[in-house]
């Protein structure tokens, strides 16, 4: 007999199915409604003129010439197979690139992620425990800087001043842990750190004029007692729903600071290889991706059972 | 004829205003050793020979495999590689090459006739799918090769162990130069590692390929058994990092070891005395022009797309939006080329001829016209410059950035009246035509469709000519009809500028493309 929870996680990734199905036939359609020949885009890079000869060859290589719902049943085939095919690029096997580019992009989000709950889950219960104080306004003034400042502009204002002007850090790169993520992991951070904040108040706030925070209170218990196990559990799920969001965002790439930082992320795969319609590379890193939100959506959700007991699935 | 007897006659034109530019060092006694490192602006595709042919990919393989001859950049003509001498039958179809002995791949294998043939007949196999298909399938016995007509390309003879025999199936001029972009591979090693062989690549050259992480790094070291003599430098690495700003920051640093200039970062370096002795500058082998679709009205009147041409003032915006980093381009051939000819003047800027140019066709009151350009910002700035001048002569401009491989499309396919591009055809002057030519029409180059039977036969006899003098003067014959004709609006030649640290020396302007570099002969003096 299948328990709640268990029944619950195979409804979950029964319903995987239809979304992996409508996410590669939807890159797929797109596409090739696109404008663009990869076959000419791969060849016209600063020289005079295309090869018919040599196009016909390479489209019948990757496989251009059949009818686009063949591709597309080809591709769905091939990926229950586990194989992905290869780039049109780099003609190397889509799922080895993606998963070269895993650790980049995992270090860099798990990096970005805890600044910005290691700043804005603190931010936001001293906020909230200091309402309408100068600590409150200073912090959503600090909180809306951070919103606002684009990433591109955080990350070349850090390269000029630690890098350039003081020498502290290396400006770019991928290289032993602490020196090369500091920054891009800031300039992600910081964002993302300010949100959580604006949301960690506004939960905090709701939580601590409960009666039962009243009542421990009165009972004497001590205040970081009263903030750690009886509010700030009871605020955690909007935060944790948002982090877990963010997470699925940041696992799919952070395209512009890992520009900026030259960061071997998947973000840039995927944009680069949509820049030159390599479709199954596109079609790999979205799959990576959809893969990634609904693995984070449903660990978010169980989580809600650790957080609040109340919470049943059937 | 000797092919060695036609480059005695060769009449250099050239042109190269500053070719090599002199070292601010005076001559040292290199050094061995040191970490040369530079960057890339995205990642090679491919080390494959056979796969790639883009500026990124080059730039990495010319340093890992050895071709039969390279390009002389100061000359731009065709000096030994690993072919250390050659011949031109009396038909001029037939070059025999005699490759050096003791020639080395990184396996320890020597390099023969055997794996000459074989580079050029993975190029011409259908499931290799290259780019460089075109390069070689003139080659006699090679269209029935690739049809799979015939087992084996006929014209490719191996002699002996050093020495091979290549027969064209027509007389071209353009033939032996295609040997330039032949790197030899090792059979044994291309065949083991199939697909891998772009990813993980095994040459003769004077680097050893080391690493390739994606996006991140490419490492090679020095190859101590390098026929021409173990490189300076002991490793070179390539770093891709997309964003010039941090490019620009990690040269600032001293991490990287040269850089390129762009219009926007030109002039901080170009007038700095402190750098202005490690810029090296040259006009490039492109030419940056407006495409003009001769189909779509009224571009399909000479007069209008003359008036284009004489509207723009081609000299404000190369001094001010390109900051100086650039020629104003009179005509196709960029002063570099040797086909440049003084004599060609272009379209001098005169709004009064423009607006008369344009009652004559008609368009008196003044007319439409979509500029096409790539969502480039440095595109956006052009486009706009070209806007206020054409809207000054009655063309009402409007403006459409594109992704560039869209706009490419679109103009491949008759679709958009004009589009922006750099052109680079290479040293060869019909090559650099090939735009030009009717047999080119849609994707294959000639987006314009313009057609000029005359263009077309001179540009025909020129491919045919083998005397260098004669072909240059039926290219200038050509490009003078051409620049009659405007199907472009021909607006720059680009200066390629790179900056280097003050201990880098053997660095070179490479008018082809300066990231071409002969790494073996660059040395890094040690800081004091």
């Amino acid at each position: 007999m299948i328990s709640g929870i268990s029944a619950y996680v195979i409804k979950r990734l029964l319903l995987a199915v239809p979304v992996f199905v409508g996410v590669t036939l939807v890159t797929f359609v797109l596409m090739h409604i696109v404008p663009g020949d990869p076959v000419a885009l791969l060849m016209e890079e600063k020289v005079a003129t295309i090869d018919p000869a040599a196009a016909r060859l390479i489209r019948a290589k990757w496989g251009l010439d059949d009818p686009l719902p063949l591709q597309y049943l080809k591709f769905l085939r091939n990926a229950l197979q586990g194989d992905l095919g290869f780039s049109y690029r780099t003609d190397q096997s889509v799922l080895r690139s993606i998963l070269d580019r895993v650790p980049a992009t995992a270090k860099l989000a798990a990096a970005a992620l805890a600044i910005a709950v290691l700043i804005g889950v603190p931010l936001g219960i001293v906020a909230a425990l200091r309402q309408n104080s100068l600590f409150d306004s200073a912090s959503i003034m600090v909180a809306t800087i951070g919103v606002s400042m684009p990433n591109f502009w955080l990350g070349i204002l850090l390269i000029y001043l630690l890098a350039v002007q003081w020498r502290w850090l290396p400006p770019s790169g991928y290289g032993p842990v602490i020196p090369y993520m500091i920054m891009p992991a800031v300039t992600l951070g910081t964002g993302l750190s300010a949100v959580i904040a604006r949301l960690t108040r506004s939960a905090m706030l709701e939580v601590i004029r409960q009666d039962y925070i009243r009542t421990a209170r009165a009972k004497g218990v001590a205040q970081g007692r009263i903030i750690a196990v009886h509010a700030l559990r009871n605020a955690a799920i909007p935060i944790v729903t948002v982090v877990g969001v963010q997470l699925s965002g940041l696992l799919s790439g952070a395209v512009i600071t890992e520009r900026v930082f030259s960061w071997p992320g998947i973000g840039r795969l995927l944009v680069d290889s949509i820049g030159v319609r390599d479709l199954p590379m596109a079609q790999g890193c979205i799959l990576f991706i959809a893969t990634a939100f609904i693995a984070l959506n449903l660990i978010v959700d169980l989580s809600y059972l650790w957080l609040d007991p109340r919470i049943k699935y059937r | 004829m000797k092919w060695a007897l036609i480059q005695s006659t060769v009449v250099t034109i050239v042109m190269v205003l500053g070719v090599i530019s002199p070292q601010p060092i005076g001559a040292q006694t290199p050094i061995y050793g040191g970490h040369f490192r530079r960057h890339l602006s995205s990642d090679p595709a491919n080390l494959d020979p056979a796969q790639t042919n883009t500026v990124r990919a080059v730039s990495v393989k010319m340093n890992i495999f050895d071709s039969l001859f390279r390009l002389d950049p100061k000359a731009l003509d065709i000096e030994p590689g690993v072919a250390e001498s050659w011949s031109l039958s009396e038909d001029n179809r037939t070059i025999t090459f005699r490759l050096r002995r003791g020639v080395k791949f990184h396996n320890g294998r020597e390099m023969t006739a055997d794996d000459v043939k074989y580079s050029i007949q993975r190029i011409l196999t259908p499931e290799t799918a290259s780019p460089f298909l075109r390069t070689f399938d003139r080659i006699a016995g090679a269209q029935e090769y690739v049809a799979r007509k015939a087992s084996d390309v006929s014209g490719i003879r191996v002699l002996d162990r050093y020495r091979l025999a290549v027969t064209s199936a027509v007389a071209a001029s353009t033939f032996p130069l295609s040997f330039t972009q032949l790197f030899i591979v090792p059979r044994e090693e291309a065949e083991r590692l199939g697909r891998e062989f772009g990813q993980r690549p095994i040459g003769s050259g004077p680097f050893i390929f080391v690493s390739w992480h994606r996006d991140d790094t490419i490492l090679l070291r020095a190859n101590p058994d390098y026929w021409e003599g173990r490189p300076y430098v002991s490793a070179l690495e390539f770093r891709v990092i997309p964003d010039p700003a941090t490019a620009q920051a990690e040269f600032d640093t001293g991490r990287q070891d040269y850089m390129l200039l762009g219009d926007v970062t030109y002039r901080r370096y170009a007038d700095d005395p402190a750098w202005k002795p490690y810029v090296i500058e040259v006009p490039e082998l492109f030419t940056r022009h407006i495409g003009l679709n001769v189909t779509k009205p009224p571009l399909d009147d000479v007069r209008v797309r003359q008036a284009i041409n004489h509207a723009i003032d081609k000299a404000t915006l190369v001094r001010t939006v390109l900051q100086g980093k650039a020629l104003v381009a009179t005509g196709v051939f960029p002063p570099s080329h040797q086909a440049y000819t003084r004599t060609v003047k272009g379209y001098d800027y005169n709004p009064g001829r423009a607006r008369e140019l344009l009652a004559q066709a008609g368009l008196a009151s003044g007319l439409d016209l979509e500029l096409h350009g790539s969502t480039s910002p440095v595109i956006g700035r052009w486009l706009e410059g070209f806007q206020h001048y054409l809207t000054d002569v009655g063309v009402r401009a409007r403006i459409v950035q594109q992704d560039f491989g869209v706009m490419l499309d679109r103009a491949g396919r008759n679709e958009i009246p004009t589009w922006v591009l750099s052109h680079g055809g290479g040293p060869n002057c019909v090559d650099y035509l090939g735009p030009f030519r009717s047999r080119n029409f849609g994707p294959a180059g000639n987006r314009m469709r313009y057609k000029n039977e005359r263009v077309d036969a001179l540009l025909d006899e020129a491919e045919r000519t083998l005397n260098l003098r004669r072909q240059v003067g039926l290219c200038q014959e050509a490009e003078r009809l051409v620049v009659a004709d405007a199907p472009w609006f021909f607006f720059n030649y680009n200066k390629a500028v790179l900056v280097h640290q003050p201990n880098i020396i053997g660095l070179i302007g490479n008018p082809v493309e300066m990231d071409y570099q002969p790494m073996h002969k660059v040395w890094i003096r040690p800081r004091r």
